[in-house]
């Protein structure tokens, strides 16, 4: 037959020993709807020995036909790579043998390679042909084949290199030159993947049609499948020594699972074969008893059994010929993680601002094997670099965003999640307005897809690492925000949702904890969420929330120790006096128990400026009158004016008068002025004496009859403060002692008189008081507690110690109480505390100042701030003023620097401060007048509200590296400044393990050195054992790194620690409790602003001074609020 | 109290609304853009019910559904027509003697969009001609006489006389919505797919036997798409496949697995399970079902306690005829299948004798179980009496 032009089509089509195939084949190919002028087949007779090629050649087809011979067999892929070969079409159509094709088949591949306009590849669908005697094997394969058929056919399917299938398949010429053809080694098997691969990585485009498919007559013979499936097992095998990158997309990589006859089919194939195959010829064995009986569930696991060894035993016989084969299979998975063997993948920017379309063109343009969808400036999530598939088009675009995760990210960011959220007063307005990390905006619609009761791990693949998450209280921010976003803030409704949703979040916070590999975080967040919660108004309680118990102590009825159930580590209560709220209060669990003289003593360390204010408004305040003349309001008391200038919100008005006027009415209400005559007192005969008074009994000159006394004073027999003043010719004038003692008890002096007096008593809107302080001193004569307090070792607390440390125990209970022997008394610092009573060996081996009582019970660990050893000596009032001419500081900056150094690994750069340029921040301090004070002076300018005389600033110097001794120390003193540096006491000595991230590591100060600095002036304070960030850990682990980092020093230094930095600054009420117990009375987080006198002690806030801070930003800083 | 039954369009709920004396409840079905997305049953307060419930209610039950529905409308997805590739459609209509209900299910189905369906009724055996005069009220509704009683018999009938490649079943008693059948054909898409189910609501919850059928045996099967794959189910698990009262049925089935089996449903002894057992063979033989909610269809469940009381005993006869039919079909789960069905119920069951609140009426459970019992003696009987007659 002779042509003029060379047809636009060949078929390629490999046969062996099948005769009657190939001659339908042909016969099909002849009537079908495709002109015979415009194709050829080329067969290629594959080591016949049956009479094809005489049967073939003796045929007369309208076609052109080619046959070719191929002996003896060399396998499929040899014979398709000859048939191309010899074919001289334009568009390459490969069809095996078996095929029947439908008519439209021709037409339909040429159809869509004249439509592609680019080099395309058409997979024309095998239809496997059931029948009604099909068996259950026969139907498992068909659907097989069409559940694959099923996902291809959707428009915006993402073709995987595993999806190509040689049975009938089509590209142009050029694209399978281009390639290289099959490769022959797979011995045709897999060898379609193979090519598939190539091909998408050639950057062909794929696609499927069933009309140009046809019909397949498959193999219904098991022993068959099961050669099949070695030969697949084999065939794995070469593609992952070819492409390890491809590992994970392989079956080899994936082991039996917890299946436990998988896994003694996974070890037969490894190690036992002959066992293996019998177990394997056994269960075949019973398949056909099993599908006569029609136990389709057993008969579907053993077959899946019996493929499944099928397949171990070829890639394990394909895995051995180098050897060992468990060892050549490891290696594979070695190389299929290693980075190195991996593609660059792209990853593109998709906004999808400019709208879908534009978005679809740059897929088309870019053709990213990933992508970051953005909607502007908000990220919304990713579509994945997927391995072995086709990289991303426009087309494929809309079905990715129709996944859940994604799609509601772009609802909400697109605004059109409005309708479920409904317009509820009290929500805020827009959606995602300013979230500050990844993980944040992960939570955000993780939440969101929680509340609707989906699962939201699938979203986990967007957070890179433990970084992302590095913003715990976002994270959990964010995540209460989704979870609760389209439900109005009322308690019942929250309430529901989460105990609807509280197993799918705790689900997913432990898969994100796995994840982010950032121990703890799962419950950093967790708790984050629950104190959210737990603060929402009108949730019903007591309502305990996954760790969290949320509570509402109502101050007017009587507290009580509470006992908590197990698991729970922390109460967060809602405050309220006879029902309106003061605010929310968080403490830890100890024990099993939130004692009542912790709850109590927060309460009035927390709410009783607040509390007085109240009850003041009730009563004392009653005869103010307020007066509206000249746009503004003012007090007056008779004819005095008390306070003007008041706003004009009701509450507000008494808020801001009770600031002005409370302190002083406190005071009078305390001690009525108009001093009674001396009276003799007898101290008790310690050195220096003790006397003791009552602040509500009424305050004359003493006479004493020694020169020096100490004098602890009491409110209704509770101890707030001592001093150690010096008589006048044995007199103490009651005027002085007042001033003095005000001075030294400050707020205490309030804190106590509130709990002592207010707490817990039914007191009426009408109650003055001073009736409640008379009934508070004569509750305490009636207390009976029987229980007996001994001192350990022989110390010398103030007089009313004893009732300190009982009242600090719940009823009954023995226990060990820590006194205050470093910390100064009058502090608000430190309140009462109970600590996890494991660690209480450990506080009666360092002999510290402790009491123990006797009671019933497992001794408990308490801590008790009204039992204090030392009295203090009281400045004469405005003694510390006389320095303060010119400039005063009213905020302090506290500087936060880490290692002061030459140089260092780029990534720390943030941390490491040239010496020269420390040197110039140094000399700009000296010559602008600064001078450095110590945390001890700043608190008592701070208790007084007075201003630290000059300018004052501290140096703080966090993790204590080596170079502090070498560079910074030298430079500090040569401008005659001091410094607090803070230890991490377990790797004192060592190296900065904890930042492993970060990228190196730096030497750390050694005991000797730091004894040596100590000596010099250096003060030292803790900064925790280990460095992890406290809000991973439970109260216990809590307490013990506290603790622990301050005996440790106190041990090596032999003086007193004070002062706590907070390890990454992560810190929250609980953290500021227990540190406080743990004995510290400084607490410095990185709130990045200076302190006023008015911040709480354990909570001041640091300025961090980065590598990068040039002068100016290091002055900006200093100056800055 | 009666409850009321109520349609809204979710993407615009009525600040409020007033429902008819009498009405202690709602229950509503929220569409989006038309499609079902959801129901609820609401209490009615005041003969109100508030829109801030009502949107509460909406957002509990249908949020994800028409969240999903808004992503795909974002992104010009559109909704699952059927394109062009979609199967054409016969729709049969199986009656008996019950010509008052058969003319509001004509009356539905004339309404339904043109897209070249038909429509036959199928009359199986009525005593008198009043089916065939309300079929001639209806000019594009061809009548097919069926004169062997049966339920299935008639499906088979209907499978014979399609002239499309799919028959859509719905009782007399019900009334298709107007998107069930497109819904419906849309399901076909794979071509393993042999049947398709939709949603089935009740018309009027108007007394308390209608009440009790819908909680009990109520044939919702929820608002989310489901494919149920023979190659991985249980096709022994057909109880959530659906019902007969909306399937539709490629006609390939009587090649492939066969058509209905003569010896089941109404109008024979065994009362029901014909279409579990049709569902039971598809998925046995590896092909798909598919339910898809958008295909809606209205059913007026049995008004009398005696109809309902009769039709928990023909369900329970029918469960276990055809659990009876496939044991001698050689399945040798069968009996298993026997035990486990009964053990699911007895938790209700003991419930139910010992008057516990909330339980089903204790004549009701007996009446079902009453039902197992004579069960596998009802297939014999009926197809003995099928063989007399072949």
């Amino acid at each position: 037959m002779t042509r003029i032009t060379p047809p636009r089509i060949s078929v390629v089509t490999p046969t062996h020993n099948r005769r009657e195939s190939v001659v339908r084949l042909l016969d099909r190919l002849r009537d079908g709807t495709f002109p015979a002028a415009q194709f050829e087949v080329v067969v290629v007779a594959d080591g016949c020995v049956d009479d094809t090629l005489a049967v073939l050649r003796a045929s007369a087809y309208p076609f052109a036909l080619q046959v070719l011979e191929q002996s003896p067999g060399r396998g499929a892929a040899t014979a398709r790579n000859r048939g191309a070969a010899a074919a001289s079409g334009e568009i390459m159509i490969f069809i095996d043998d078996d095929i029947e094709p439908l008519p439209t088949l021709l037409e339909a591949h040429a159809a869509a390679h004249a439509a592609a306009g680019e080099p395309l590849v058409v997979i024309g669908a095998p239809i496997p042909v059931r029948t009604p005697d099909s068996d259950l094997q026969h139907i498992a394969v068909w659907g097989w084949w069409e559940q694959q058929f099923e996902q291809m056919r959707l428009p915006g399917h993402r073709f995987t290199y595993d999806q190509v299938f040689s049975g009938i398949l089509s590209m142009p010429a050029a694209l399978f030159t281009g390639v290289g053809g099959f490769e022959v080694a797979l011995n045709s098997c897999r060898d379609d993947s193979e090519l598939g691969l190539r091909l998408i990585r050639a950057g062909a485009r794929i696609t499927y049609s069933r009309a140009a498919g046809g019909y397949h007559h498959e193999m219904r013979d098991r022993a068959r499948l099961i050669l099949r499936k070695q030969a697949e097992g084999k065939a794995d095998v070469l593609l992952a020594r070819k492409y390890p990158d491809l590992w994970w997309t392989l079956r080899l990589s994936r082991g039996p699972g917890r299946s436990l006859p998988l896994r003694f089919l996974h070890r037969a194939a490894r190690t036992m074969p002959r066992l293996g195959d019998a177990t394997a010829a056994l269960l075949a064995a019973t398949l056909g008893p099993l599908e006569r009986f029609r136990l389709r569930n057993t008969w579907r696991q053993v077959h899946a059994g019996v493929m499944y060894y099928a397949y171990w035993r070829g890639a394990m016989r394909a895995l051995a010929d180098q050897g060992d084969g468990t060892a050549a299979l490891a290696e594979l998975a070695r190389r299929g993680d290693d980075p190195a063997s991996f593609r660059e993948v792209k990853i593109l920017e998709l906004d999808l601002a400019a709208g879908l379309d534009a978005a679809e063109r740059l897929l088309d343009r870019e053709r990213p094997d990933g992508a970051r969808v953005r909607l502007g400036e908000q990220w919304i999530g990713d579509i994945p670099a997927q391995l072995g598939a086709e990289p991303l088009r426009g087309v494929h675009l809309r079905r990715q965003l129709t996944a859940p995760s994604l799609g509601w990210a772009v609802l909400h960011a697109e605004g059109l999640a409005s309708f479920a959220r409904p317009a509820v007063a009290g929500t805020p307005a827009g959606d995602d307005a300013e979230l500050p990390t990844e993980g944040a905006r992960v939570c955000r619609v993780a939440g969101s897809l929680l509340a609707r009761g989906k699962s939201a791990t699938a979203l986990l693949v967007h957070l890179a690492d433990g970084r992302s998450v590095a913003e715990h209280d976002a994270c959990a921010e964010a995540l209460f925000e989704g979870v609760f976003a389209d439900l109005a803030r009322d308690g019942v409704v929250l309430a529901a949702r989460w105990a609807q949703r509280a197993g799918s979040l705790e689900e997913f916070l432990v898969a994100l904890e796995r994840r982010t590999a950032v121990p703890g975080i799962a419950r950093s967040i967790r708790v984050g969420f629950e104190r959210r919660l737990a603060a929402v108004p009108s949730l019903p309680t007591p309502l305990r929330l996954g760790l969290t118990e949320a509570l509402a102590i109502e101050v007017t009825a009587p507290l009580t120790d509470l006992t908590i159930g197990e698991g729970i580590e922390r109460v967060v209560a809602r405050i309220t006096v006879q029902g309106a709220s003061l605010g929310m209060l968080e403490l830890p669990v100890i024990d099993g128990m939130v004692a009542a003289a912790v709850m109590r003593d927060a309460i009035a360390d927390r709410f009783g400026w607040p509390l007085l204010g109240w009850l003041f408004e009730r009563t004392a305040y009653r005869e103010i009158t307020l007066r509206h003349d000249a746009g503004s309001w003012s007090a007056w008391r008779g004819d005095a004016r008390l306070a003007e200038g008041l706003p004009d919100d009701a509450a507000e008005r008494w808020a801001l008068l009770h600031d002005r006027i409370g302190w002083e009415t406190f005071v009078g209400l305390l001690w009525p002025a108009g001093a009674e005559a001396a009276y003799p007192v007898t101290p008790s005969d310690v050195s220096p004496p003790w006397i003791s008074l009552e602040a509500s009994a009424p305050l004359g000159d003493l006479r004493v009859g020694v020169p020096r006394v100490a004098v602890a004073l009491h409110v209704a027999g509770a101890p707030v403060v001592a001093i150690e003043v010096e008589t006048e010719e044995g007199m103490l004038r009651a005027s002085v002692l007042r001033d003095q003692l005000l001075i030294a008890g400050g707020y205490e002096l309030l804190a106590v008189a509130v709990r002592e007096a207010l707490l817990g008593q039914p007191f009426g809107a009408e109650t003055p008081m001073e009736s409640l302080l008379a009934a508070a001193v004569q509750r305490s004569h009636e207390a009976r507690d029987t229980r007996t307090v001994t001192a350990y070792p022989a110390l010398s607390f103030a007089p009313g110690w004893e009732r300190a440390v009982r009242t600090a125990i719940p009823a009954g209970r023995a226990a060990v109480v820590l006194g205050r022997r470093a910390l100064p008394t009058h502090t608000a610092v430190a309140r009462a505390a109970l600590l996890p009573s494991a660690l209480r060996e450990e506080f009666l081996a360092e002999g510290i100042p402790v009491a123990e009582v006797n009671g019933s019970g497992t001794p408990l660990l308490g801590y008790s701030p009204g039992a204090f050893v030392r009295a203090e000596t009281v400045l004469p009032a405005g003694a510390d003023l006389v320095e303060s001419h010119g400039a005063t500081t009213h905020r302090l900056p506290i500087l936060m620097y880490h290692r002061v150094a030459p140089e260092g690994v780029a990534v720390r750069d943030r941390y490491r401060m040239a010496p020269a340029r420390f040197e110039e921040q140094l000399r700009y301090l000296h010559d602008s007048g600064y001078r450095s004070v110590t945390l001890e002076e700043w608190r008592r300018a701070a208790e007084r509200r007075r201003p630290l005389p000059g300018r004052a600033v501290l140096f703080t110097f966090d993790d204590g590296y080596r170079d502090f001794q070498d560079q910074a120390w030298p430079l500090l003193r040569r401008y005659g400044f001091g410094a607090t540096v803070f230890l991490v006491t377990g790797s004192v000595g060592r190296w900065n393990t904890w930042d492993e991230s970060r990228g190196d590591e730096e030497p750390l100060l050694e005991w000797d050195a730091i004894r040596l600095l100590h000596a010099q002036g250096v003060e030292f304070g803790a900064h925790s054992v280990s460095h992890r960030p406290l809000s991973l850990l439970s109260p216990e682990e809590i307490a013990a790194e506290a603790l622990r980092s301050r005996l440790t020093i106190e041990r090596e230094l032999g003086g007193r620690v004070t002062a706590f930095a907070y390890p990454y600054g992560d810190e929250d009420p609980v953290i500021h409790h227990l540190v406080g117990a743990a004995g510290f009375g400084y607490g410095l987080t990185c709130r990045p602003t200076t302190a006023d006198g008015s911040m709480p002690m354990l909570v001041l806030p640091r300025l961090e001074v980065r590598g990068s801070d040039d002068l100016a930003t290091f002055a900006a800083k200093l100056a800055a609020p | 109290m009666p409850t009321a039954i109520l349609q809204l369009e979710a993407s615009a709920l009525p600040p409020a609304l007033d429902i008819a004396p009498g009405y202690g409840h709602a229950l509503v079905l929220f569409r989006w853009h038309g499609r079902p997305v959801g129901q609820s049953r609401v209490p009615v307060v005041g003969g109100t019910i508030r829109g801030e419930v009502l949107r509460q209610a909406a957002l509990d039950c249908a949020g994800e559904q028409i969240a999903a529905c808004r992503i795909r409308e974002h992104l010009g997805l559109g909704d699952e027509a059927p394109g062009p590739a979609a199967p054409s459609c016969t729709i049969a209509v199986c009656t008996r003697d019950r010509p008052e209900d058969l003319t509001r299910c004509l009356e539905a189905l004339s309404r339904l969009p043109d897209d070249g369906q038909e429509i036959v009724v199928i009359d199986s055996a009525s005593a008198s001609d009043a089916t065939r005069r309300v079929v001639e009220r209806f000019p594009r509704v061809r009548y097919v006489r069926e004169e062997r009683p049966g339920l299935d018999i008639a499906r088979n009938r209907a499978l014979a006389e399609a002239r499309h490649e799919v028959v859509a079943y719905t009782d007399d008693d019900a009334a298709p919505d107007e998107g069930w059948l497109r819904a419906l054909r849309a399901g076909f898409a794979d071509p393993r797919t042999l049947c398709v189910t939709g949603l089935t609501l009740p018309i009027e919850l108007e007394t308390p036997a209608q009440e009790w059928f819908e909680l009990s045996n109520g044939f919702g099967r929820g608002y989310r798409r489901i494919v149920h794959d023979g190659i991985e189910a249980d096709p022994f698990l057909v109880a959530r496949v659906g019902a007969g009262v909306n399937m539709a049925l490629r006609r390939s089935v009587l090649e492939l697995v066969g058509g209905f089996d003569e010896a089941l449903d109404a109008g024979t002894p065994t009362q029901s399970g014909g279409d579990h057992d049709i569902f039971t063979r598809i998925l046995a033989a590896g092909y798909c079902i598919v339910y898809e909610p958008s295909a809606l269809n209205w059913h007026r469940h049995r008004r009398e306690w005696h109809e309902l009381q009769r039709a928990l005993y023909g369900y329970g006869v029918g469960v276990y005829a055809y659990i009876t039919r496939h044991f001698l079909n050689g399945e040798w789960r069968a009996p298993l299948l026997a035990v486990q069905w009964l053990r699911s119920q007895l938790p209700a069951l003991v419930g139910s004798l010992l008057g516990r609140p909330g339980r089903m009426p204790s004549d009701l459970a007996i009446a079902e179980l009453r039902g197992c019992l004579a069960g596998p003696g009802a297939y014999l009987r009926s197809r003995r009496r099928l063989r007399k007659q072949g």
